[in-house]
Order: C-alpha cells, then sequence, then structure tokens
C-alpha cells in the first residue's frame, strides 16, 4: 500500500457506513467505531469527534434510535438501533455509493 | 412524527440536566474504553487517557451537538426568549397593561358584536336543507303597504299547491292569539294553524306522538287535534308523558293533543306554543274563511325540488299565477290594474325573515365594531413601534455583543406573540362578557326589533363565534408581529457604532418636528387615522344620542306616567262584561282613572278604516285609524280634549251614535270646516251594515300616537265602546300604586266574573315608551360605548407619540432651556407638534364623516347625518382630549434638565 496507511473519510461517507455497522445489529458509538474499523480491515480512519455529532444527527433523522443498556463489559453504555426507515435509508444510499464508485472508476480508467 | 419530535423537546426542557449528564455519560464510556484497549496495548495509564481525550477532540463541542439533538437547543431559546419577552414587560406595565387592553378590547368587542350578528341574521335556519326553503307571496310586497308580504287565500293556496311542479312540497301556515280556556287559569295562547305538509317540509319530529296527518288537512271544522309546543307541555302539563289523547281547549273549543314538539321549535314567527291544523279555522276563524278566495289569511313556504333553482321556480309562478287569476277572476278589479301583479313572488326563506330595517342596524354596528378593531390595532402597533424606537440602544448593544439579527428578530417575535397572546385571551373573556352586555341591553322582544328569523333560534343560546374569535385574534397577532418586527429590521440594518454613539436617538438632526427618525412618518400616519377613525365613531353616537334625546322630547299626545295597560281578550266580546269589569275596577283602592277601549296608545290602532262623510261626494278616504273606547278613555290616559265634549255614560244603546275624532283628522279631512255636527261612517263600524250608518262628531282630542313615535300622526276617530262595536280588550288603568298589586286586583275581579277570560299583556305605558325606542337606545348606547373605547384608545396613542417625542428631543430642549426658554416656548413648541396631529386627523376624519354617515339615516330620528351641532361637538371634545394626552409629555419636557439632558449620552 503505498501514500497514506489510513484513507481519510470521504464527506458524508461516515452515515453510510454507520447504517451499514449497524445493520448487523444494535452498539454503542464505541462499538460502532470499532466495527467500522474492523469491516475496513483496519485501512479507515475515524476520527472520535466526529462520531458522535453524526449518531446524534442520524438520531435527530430518525434512522437510528438509542437507549441504555449492558455493554459486554458490564457497563452501562448508550446502544443504538437501525430502525426501519434507517434501514431503508441505507439502502438508497448503498445504491448511490456503487453508483458514485462506478462513474469515479470509469472517469479514472480513461485517464 | 413531528409532534412526538417537539413532545420530545419540551420534555428535555424539564429534563435538560439529565440530557447533559446522559451525554457526559455515553462519552466518558468511549474514552473508558479507549483508555482500556490502549493500555492493552501496552500504554501507561497516563498515555492511554491522553491519548482517548486527543482523539476526541472538542469534547464540549460533541456535548453541545449532542444537546443541541437530544434535549432541544431550538425550545429552550424560546423558553428563553418567552422569559426574558415576559421581563420586558413586566418591566413596562404600563405598556404591556395598555397594549393588552386595547388588544383585548379590540379582540372582544368585534367577536361579540359579530356573535350576535351571525347569531340574528347570518347562521342557517335549524331547518333540513334551510337552503331549499323559500317564502311564497301571493304577489311582490307593495312598498305602499309598508311592504308586507300579501298573504294569501286558503282556495288560491290549494291551486299553488296542486298545479306547482318546482316544489317538493307546499305549506301554509297563520298564527293567532286564542284563549285557553275550559281551566282554572284562563290564558292567551299564540297558536299557529299549519297545513299538513309544514313540519314535513321543515324536517320537525314530534318528540311524542304524531304531527297532522293528511286525513286532517281536508275537512274543515271537523278533526280538532293540537300539537303541543315544547315550553308549553312543560308549563302546563307539567311535562307530563301521559298528555297525548287530553284535550285542550282553544276558545272553548276541545282540542285533541296527538303529539309534541321539540324544545326550540316555536313556528315561523317565532312565538308559537300550540300547533292546530288549517282546517281549524273552521271554528277559531269565521266560517267560511277557508272557502272563501278573497279571504287572505295565511302565509306560504315552500320546498324547492332538487335541481331546480329559484329563478326557474320563479319563472313557473307566471304559469301559476295566472291559473289562479282564471280560476277566481275579479280580484284586480279593486284597484287599478297596474297596481296588482299577481304573480307569485318567490324568497329565501332566510333573507325573507330578516327585516332590512335591522340588517342595516346590525351592518352599522358591525361596521362600528370593526372602526374600534381597526383604531386598537393602530394603537398597538404606534405602541409598539414606540417602544421599539426606545430600544434602538438596546438593539444595537446586543447586536454589538454578537447577537444575531435572526436572534434578536425572533426575541422581538417572542414579545409580540405574547402580547397578542395575552390580549387575545382577555379578548376572549370581553367578547362572553360583551355578549352577556348585549343580551343584557338588546332591544325589547316587543318592540318588533327581532325579526321572526332572530326568534327561530332560542335567543339565548348566542355563543362565542369561534370562527370571528381567530380571526381576530389573527388580525392581533399580525398586527404585533408586523409592527414589533419592524423597530428590529431598522435595528439590524442600522449601523451599531452610530446608533450607540446617538443615543436616545434625537441630537441636533432632530429640529424639524416629525422628522426625527424613518418611523416617525409612520407613527404619525398610525395616529392621525386612529384620530380620524374615533371622530367618525364619535359623530355616529352623537348623532343617535341626539336622535335619542329627540325621541324622548316627542309630544306622544297623551301623559304615560302611572298608566297600566291590561288585556282581557274574550272570543265574542260583550259589553255586560266588560261594563261590570270596568264598575269593579273604578272602585278598587287607590285607581284615579280607569277606561276599556279596542287598544291603547302606542299599541297600534284595533283596525284602519276607509271612511266617508255626510253630503260629500268626494272619495272614501282609506286608512284612518279607529278604535272604540269607554267614556274616561281620554282622561284616564291624559288625552287633551281641544273641542266639543268626549263620551259620556249616556251615550249608550238607543242614544244617537257619536264620535270623536283627533286634531288630525279635523286638520287633514275636514281642511278648515267645522268637524263638529258633521255625520261620518266609518265601514269598520258593525252597525254599518245594518242600522244607522253615520255618527255625529261630538268632540275634538289632542293627537294621541298609535304606531311608530317618530312619524306624524294620521287621522283617527274614535266610537263610544258602550255603543257596542267589537273588539273591546284593553284595560287602561291610572293609578300611582305599584302596578304588580293593580294587576293582581284586577285578576281576581277578571276571575270572579268570568273565569275563561285571561288578563295578559300587563304593563306601563312607560315601560311600552321604553320599548318602542328600545332600538334606537340599543344602536345609541352601543356606538356610545365604540365611541368611548375610541376616544380612550386615540388619547392612549396621542400620549404614546407624544412622550416618544419628548424623550426623543430631550437634548434639544436641555439646549433650549438652556439658552434661555421659557416654560412657555417649550410647552407651545411640543404641543404644536401634537396640535399638528390631531388637527390633521380631526379634518380627515370630520370629511370621512360627512361623506359616508349617510348610511345612518334610517337609524336617525329628526337629525341630519351631516348634523351641524354634533360636526361641532365631537371634534370639539376629541380635540380637547387629545390635547389633554399631549400636555403631560409637554408639561415634562418644560421640566427638562439641560444638565442632564446635555450629559445623557
Amino acid at each position: 500500500m503505498r501514500g497514506k496507511q489510513k484513507a481519510d473519510l470521504l464527506q458524508g461517507t461516515l452515515d453510510l457506513l454507520i447504517l451499514k455497522a449497524l445493520s448487523l445489529g444494535p452498539m454503542h458509538g464505541y462499538g460502532v467505531g470499532q466495527r467500522i474499523m474492523q469491516m475496513a480491515e483496519e485501512t479507515l480512519k475515524i476520527e472520535e469527534g466526529s462520531l458522535y455529532p453524526a449518531l446524534y444527527r442520524l438520531e435527530e433523522k430518525e434512522w437510528i434510535k438509542s437507549e441504555w443498556g449492558i455493554s459486554e463489559n458490564n457497563r452501562r453504555a448508550r446502544f443504538y438501533k437501525l430502525t426501519p426507515a434507517g434501514r431503508k435509508q441505507l439502502n438508497i444510499e448503498e445504491e448511490n455509493w456503487q453508483r458514485f464508485v462506478l462513474a469515479i472508476g470509469k472517469v479514472l480508467r480513461t485517464a | 412524527m413531528w409532534l412526538r419530535n417537539i413532545l420530545r423537546r419540551i420534555q428535555g426542557l424539564w429534563r435538560s440536566e439529565t440530557i447533559h449528564k446522559e451525554i457526559v455519560d455515553e462519552l466518558q464510556f468511549h474514552i473508558d474504553m479507549r483508555v482500556e484497549e490502549n493500555i492493552r496495548r501496552g500504554m501507561s495509564p497516563d498515555e492511554a487517557q491522553r491519548d482517548a481525550e486527543r482523539r476526541f477532540g472538542n469534547m464540549t463541542r460533541i456535548r453541545e451537538q449532542g444537546y443541541d439533538v437530544r434535549g432541544g437547543r431550538w425550545l429552550e431559546t424560546v423558553w428563553q426568549d418567552l422569559r426574558y419577552g415576559a421581563r420586558v414587560l413586566i418591566k413596562n406595565p404600563f405598556f404591556t397593561l395598555v397594549a393588552v387592553l386595547t388588544l383585548a378590547l379590540g379582540v372582544g368587542a368585534n367577536t361579540a358584536i359579530f356573535s350576535v350578528v351571525n347569531a340574528v341574521m347570518l347562521r342557517p335556519l335549524p331547518y333540513h336543507q334551510p337552503e331549499r326553503l323559500v317564502s311564497v307571496y301571493r304577489a311582490q310586497p307593495d312598498p305602499a303597504e309598508g311592504s308586507l308580504p300579501a298573504s294569501w287565500a286558503y282556495p288560491r293556496f290549494e291551486l299553488l299547491r296542486d298545479h306547482s311542479q318546482s316544489f317538493e312540497a307546499v305549506a301554509g301556515y297563520t298564527q293567532s292569539l286564542y284563549n285557553l280556556t275550559g281551566t282554572d287559569e284562563a290564558e292567551r295562547l299564540r297558536v299557529e294553524m299549519v297545513s299538513a305538509s309544514y313540519f314535513p317540509l321543515l324536517g320537525i319530529e314530534a318528540i311524542a306522538g304524531r304531527t297532522f296527518t293528511a286525513e286532517e288537512d281536508k275537512a274543515p271544522g271537523v278533526n280538532l287535534v293540537a300539537l303541543l309546543g315544547y315550553s308549553l307541555w312543560q308549563r302546563r302539563f307539567g311535562a307530563d308523558a301521559q298528555v297525548i289523547g287530553k284535550t285542550i281547549e282553544l276558545d272553548n273549543h276541545p282540542f285533541t293533543i296527538v303529539g309534541v314538539l321539540p324544545p326550540g321549535f316555536r313556528g315561523q314567527e317565532g312565538t308559537a306554543e300550540v300547533w292546530a291544523p288549517m282546517m281549524a279555522a273552521e271554528v277559531l276563524r269565521s266560517k267560511g274563511d277557508l272557502a272563501n278566495p278573497r279571504s287572505y289569511w295565511l302565509q306560504v313556504i315552500a320546498r324547492l325540488n332538487g335541481g331546480v333553482t329559484l329563478a326557474q321556480a320563479q319563472a313557473e309562478m307566471a304559469l301559476v299565477g295566472e291559473r289562479i287569476e282564471q280560476t277566481f277572476p275579479g280580484s284586480a278589479q279593486t284597484k287599478p290594474p297596474s297596481a296588482i301583479k299577481q304573480v307569485p313572488t318567490l324568497a329565501p326563506l332566510q333573507s325573507a325573515k330578516v327585516d332590512p330595517a335591522i340588517k342595516r342596524s346590525f351592518l352599522i354596528l358591525l361596521a362600528a365594531v370593526s372602526l374600534v378593531s381597526l383604531i386598537a390595532c393602530a394603537n398597538t402597533a404606534s405602541l409598539l413601534l414606540a417602544r421599539g424606537a426606545g430600544r434602538q440602544k438596546e438593539f444595537a448593544a446586543r447586536l454589538a455583543l454578537g447577537a444575531s439579527r435572526l436572534r434578536l428578530m425572533r426575541q422581538l417575535l417572542t414579545e409580540s406573540v405574547l402580547l397578542a397572546v395575552i390580549g387575545g385571551a382577555l379578548g376572549a373573556l370581553v367578547a362572553l362578557w360583551g355578549i352577556e352586555l348585549l343580551l343584557n341591553f338588546r332591544p325589547s322582544d316587543n318592540a318588533q326589533f327581532w325579526t321572526s328569523y332572530a326568534r327561530t333560534f332560542d335567543f339565548f343560546t348566542i355563543n362565542l363565534d369561534w370562527r370571528a374569535l381567530t380571526f381576530n385574534f389573527l388580525l392581533a397577532l399580525a398586527t404585533g408581529v408586523l409592527f414589533g418586527l419592524l423597530p428590529a429590521i431598522q435595528a439590524s440594518h442600522a449601523n451599531v457604532n452610530e446608533a450607540l454613539k446617538e443615543g436616545a436617538g434625537g441630537s441636533f438632526a432632530g429640529f424639524r418636528p416629525l422628522r426625527r427618525s424613518r418611523i416617525m412618518p409612520a407613527r404619525s400616519l398610525l395616529v392621525i387615522s386612529e384620530i380620524a377613525l374615533s371622530l367618525v365613531l364619535l359623530i355616529s353616537a352623537g348623532l343617535m344620542i341626539k336622535s335619542l334625546a329627540r325621541l324622548h322630547t316627542i309630544n306622544l299626545g297623551f301623559a304615560p306616567e302611572n298608566v297600566i295597560m291590561m288585556a282581557a281578550t274574550m272570543r265574542n266580546p260583550k259589553l255586560e262584561f266588560y261594563e261590570q269589569l270596568l264598575a269593579r275596577v273604578q272602585e278598587l283602592p287607590g285607581i284615579e282613572a280607569a277606561a276599556i277601549g279596542s287598544s291603547a296608545p302606542l299599541l297600534g290602532h284595533s283596525s284602519n278604516t276607509l271612511m266617508e262623510i255626510a253630503g260629500r261626494t268626494t272619495n272614501k278616504m282609506a286608512g284612518i285609524g279607529f278604535d272604540s273606547v269607554s267614556p274616561d278613555y281620554f282622561k284616564t290616559l291624559g288625552i287633551n280634549l281641544i273641542k266639543g265634549r268626549v263620551f259620556t255614560a249616556q251615550d249608550r244603546i238607543g242614544a244617537p251614535r257619536v264620535a270623536v275624532i283627533n286634531q288630525a283628522a279635523a286638520e287633514r279631512i275636514f281642511r278648515g270646516e267645522e268637524p263638529l255636527g258633521k255625520r261620518i261612517k266609518p265601514f269598520v263600524d258593525p252597525s254599518y251594515e245594518t242600522g244607522e250608518k253615520f255618527v255625529e262628531v261630538v268632540g275634538i282630542v289632542s293627537n294621541a300616537k298609535y304606531g311608530r313615535i317618530e312619524e306624524a300622526v294620521e287621522p283617527d276617530i274614535y266610537l263610544c265602546a258602550l255603543q257596542p262595536t267589537d273588539r273591546t280588550q284593553e284595560l287602561i288603568v291610572r293609578s300611582d300604586i305599584d302596578p304588580a298589586t293593580i294587576a293582581a286586583a284586577v285578576r281576581r275581579e277578571v276571575l270572579a266574573l268570568d273565569k275563561n277570560v285571561p288578563l295578559t299583556t300587563i304593563r306601563t305605558m312607560t315601560e311600552r315608551v321604553a320599548e318602542v325606542t328600545s332600538r334606537t337606545r340599543f344602536i345609541a348606547l352601543l356606538l356610545g360605548l365604540f365611541a368611548g373605547v375610541a376616544l380612550l384608545l386615540s388619547a392612549i396613542g396621542v400620549y404614546g407619540v407624544m412622550s416618544y417625542s419628548v424623550s426623543a428631543r430631550t437634548r434639544e430642549l436641555g439646549i433650549r432651556i438652556a439658552l434661555g426658554a421659557q416654560d412657555g416656548a417649550v410647552l407651545r413648541l411640543v404641543l404644536r407638534d401634537g396640535l399638528a396631529l390631531i388637527g390633521a386627523g380631526l379634518v380627515v376624519g370630520a370629511l370621512t364623516a360627512w361623506a359616508t354617515l349617510r348610511v345612518l339615516k334610517g337609524q336617525l330620528y329628526d337629525v341630519g347625518s351631516t348634523d351641524p351641532l354634533i360636526f361641532g361637538v365631537a371634534p370639539l371634545l376629541l380635540a380637547v382630549v387629545a390635547l389633554w394626552a399631549c400636555y403631560a409629555p409637554a408639561r415634562r419636557a418644560t421640566k427638562t434638565d439641560p444638565l442632564v439632558a446635555l450629559r445623557c449620552e
């Protein structure tokens, strides 16, 4: 791998990643961050400072909802869960992303 | 979803602490996890902690963002604005009180009047599909006949009913008074005789028993059945469920009760308590009336067929009219044919029931109250502008300290809305109270003020009209928002530096009056319009009050004080009964005089008659007022004898028949000839057909008013009740004893003579006078009230503007005083500004009043709509009040301390 070790997130993609992470099941904020990192096989850098504002934003849009629960190490933690609306949104954003990647790919190949 | 969000946020307000703590807890959990992870990867605890925190960046910002989403920063700001707004309002109690009261008065008064107008003429009639109901007049209402719609004769009604295609149903009705007999306490009852189709047509069903059948609509005088009105059923029958099948006696004829009607239904005139089939006319009216095509006594309503328009139905009426004319020819011969339009005429039932005169009265009140609302809005606007102008410095400071313009506007918006909401809520209370007031002061039910339309409803069910309240509230809100924001918009455009430096605004630029700041012209305009509108109201009220005063000084032609009137009505009047009653009543203690008559002044003549004079070849004279009265009638009522003599006990059956005429008759009928000794022949006199045809005029009495008191007295003739004529019923007594005591004593005497004769409608003549002037009094009272409010509001408006103007000129005035200006000069300087505003307002107002108050014409008596006295006094009054409102700020100006003024920055 050349250049930067870990890719910075494109603007707006964090939401998509959070939704995807939560589609595997409810998780607390820390876990969401960890889960994304694992899924990206440590190639993505998640700013913890931007994770929570994103979570709150998604909660306001009612794509996810949150409640207090007990974490794997028996601590009180706030768990986030995908709502049906969030699941629908995830599908839309996934499709958008595929189209985007395709388009960018085409452009890059012609160069 | 949206609502849940808001609710969550409102909840958030109460739990803001908890929310903050939850967010902190959540983030702390994250950090702890990270620290553990870091230690697991081999960092020292210190290093692990630092790394965890560093990864977060600005923790506070994240906390705040979370709080915005979870707790609702938005609502918290609103809450903050509200609290600040409330504090500002409380800190300026005078401003707040005036603004709130102004709004409350505007909203309340308008809502109250509109609620009543809606109740008495706008709301749909309480019948099934009322829009398809029409009144059917026999012919076009004739303005010469007082525009009374022409009634129908029964045979003509039958033709209309059977031969028109446009109607789903046609029904006839007529209402009269009959005696409830065969009980211990006789009573006069209002009975509506109706055709069987009447109830189904209106969609009214009996709550017990049934309504009339087609069978009962066929044979005259055979099936005597009756329906009870709900109120009578309660009152006389104790709401007895077993009442069906019992009998009720009307004028000694027994009627079988077949049903009870629902509460609130009182027939087409709005006063009926008993219903009988049309066929009962055979016994209740005169025999043969049902068969007589020339006896016009019933009214007709109809329900249009679905899909048939009023115009289509009216077109068909031409054919129906022709058919009726062919069947019963010759009716057009009594009058010149051109005057007769025998085509039945249709009018929507709703509009037919609203008297145009009353409609005008209410529209005038509605217009007046709208003016009050406008003034209230102008006043609120002007107050808000004044206060906004006074707060420019505050706004500038807040902007300078970093408040966003949006935030500033939102703050002012909140204040305005707060004001409007409080004012609106109070306005609802004012409206409720106003409706109560209107009900208490409403013209008497007997004053012919209320239409049958209003009576069709239960009058006391007038409710607050929510649409009107909402409309007026929104108006108040809009005013508040618009004029509350104006100063903020201005402030946000202003240069912060300049505003802060300039202080209270004035400085040396402010020497030209009225042009001190950009909003001054707007405020001056508001005050000028306020004064103008107030003047229009004041003049209207003045004209009405002058009319009322004129009405009270009218010479009634008799002395109303201490006169008590009672009706003792017999189906077939027996002279013997009345003579005995009169003899007994005259013996009662405390009676100065007593008389009987077929009617009494202000109650209308018992009849109008054609009359001819012996030896004259000219046409008979029509429309002569006719009454038969006992000898003491003139003495009892205080009607003065002018010439000749009044009746005596000797004018009895067998003696030569005599007549007394009023002055109007002497002047207009005999035109300079000596009336005494002339022989006249009134057609209504029952002896006209038989015996003596002519009666001799023996006396002339003063003109007593029988009809509307604002109209001139027409020629009247009196015959002596002892030389029998029909329809003697009114017992008139002069006494200074309590009327109730007299009535009780008289009732005992009546009962002793004949227990089937009811003694009803007991009232004093003074009450009657108040009744007939009640419409004018009602309108005068309301307009007076509105004008008073308007006067107060414009005084406040002027005060507000002048106070602001003075405070804005503090520095200028201080310099003038420092340079040696005397108190008088300063006072003049300030008052001159005020005078300019007031003068402009008065001119505009007077011109407006002069141009528009024509609309009052129908309501005025003996006062022109441009009465010079009122047009002189009203502006003067307004000017004095307005100047007085200027004076306080002007006085304050003279007290300006030059040192303070110059240092006031």
